[in-house]
């Protein structure tokens, strides 16, 4: 799966959008929205705050684009603004408030081609802690090294190092819950 | 599990796409709004700047011949009532706002009181205040929705 720093883009659009033509936002909006958006669902872990998020992260991306130096330095623009529109929604007020509330399923019907193993893996994602799925998202997806992790959450590199193994435990535990249910699943149906 | 097999199990999550309606609110927002005459709420205030444009009513000709900084103080004066009258609609229906609310509703309240008060104040700071109260009543307006979403969640 492609992350933000993936995305293919011409210079040329970049400096339109940043001109301020109106006719190649809808462009940049197809060209951005997934990755931009797949993060945002994955991190915050609902729908509804994922399209807020999407929403005022390409808001952010429209209207300030004159404000760009260099257009090769797109993406990864765009990739720091949706960072910091996801850890602003996982630090609101309501976002809190949500604490006890469990994480909502994935929309699995929209990964109706998902095999068994992409499942587990989606369910053990969601169920890691919100700082922990954003960390791990820089890391596995966008590319960031611990210490540019570490240095955009003003904390040290081993913090970052910790978390992403600490989530590779939480997999291994998630894994392992579903071979043993497997196991089991003989005896439920009271065969031998 | 090695960071390798996390790494790829992690990648190999599909990739989503959000629905139409995200797009349609996002051209709704960035879409410049088109200028036409609208009652003013705050008479006091809008009178200031007919005073300044000298102009008994803003219509769309007058409006060509004006000033862009004045427009643009209008524009804002005119999208500030009417956030605050979406605001005061949706306090009506939910009784209470919450500690926070309330402080940003304070903040408001303060900034209108200073673009008001002094008559000394010039075409910028009167614009500059004006885009803090926006920006206020906006975050205003987030916490609200937010705090309708876990209301109607939590209760399902």
């Amino acid at each position: 799966m492609p992350g933000i720093h993936n995305v293919e883009v011409e210079p040329a659009l970049v400096r339109r959008l940043m001109r301020g033509e109106e006719a190649v936002q809808e462009q940049i909006y197809r060209l951005y929205s997934k990755p931009v958006y797949t993060m945002a669902y994955r991190v915050v872990g609902n729908q509804e705050t994922a399209e807020d998020v999407t929403q005022e992260v390409f808001i952010d991306i429209l209207t300030k684009a004159s404000t760009l130096k260099d257009p090769k330095s797109f993406n990864g623009w765009v990739q720091r603004i949706t960072m910091n529109r996801c850890r602003m929604a996982l630090r609101s007020a309501w976002f809190r408030r949500r604490a006890d509330v469990p994480i909502e399923d994935l929309n699995l019907e929209a990964q109706s081609n998902a095999n068994e193993d992409t499942i587990t893996a989606s369910k053990a994602f969601a169920a890691l802690p919100n700082k922990t799925r954003l960390v791990l998202w820089l890391y596995c997806i966008e590319g960031f090294t611990h210490n540019e992790i570490a240095e955009w959450l003003g904390r040290s590199p081993s913090y970052s190092k910790s978390i992403v193994n600490r989530a590779g435990k939480h997999f291994e535990s998630h894994y392992k819950s579903n071979e043993v249910d497997a196991e089991c699943l003989p005896l439920l149906n009271g065969s031998p | 599990m090695t960071e390798t097999r996390l790494t790829n199990l992690i990648q190999n999550l599909p990739e989503l796409k959000p629905s139409e309606t995200v797009w349609k609110n996002i051209r709704a927002r960035i879409t410049p709004k088109p200028r036409v005459p609208t009652p003013w709420l705050t008479v006091g205030f809008a009178a200031a700047v007919m005073a300044v444009a000298a102009v008994p009513v803003i219509n769309q000709q007058v409006e060509e011949q004006l000033p862009e900084s004045v427009l643009a103080l209008a524009e804002l004066v005119e999208e500030t009532e009417q956030m605050k009258q979406e605001l005061l609609f949706t306090n009506a229906l939910r009784g209470e706002p919450l500690p926070v609310e309330r402080g940003l509703m304070y903040r408001v309240d303060a900034l209108d009181q200073k673009a008001h008060a002094s008559g000394n104040l010039s075409l910028e700071e009167r614009q500059r205040l004006m885009q803090q109260q926006l920006d206020t009543l906006a975050n205003l307006r987030y916490i609200q929705q937010e705090n309708i979403a876990s209301v109607r969640r939590v209760s399902l």
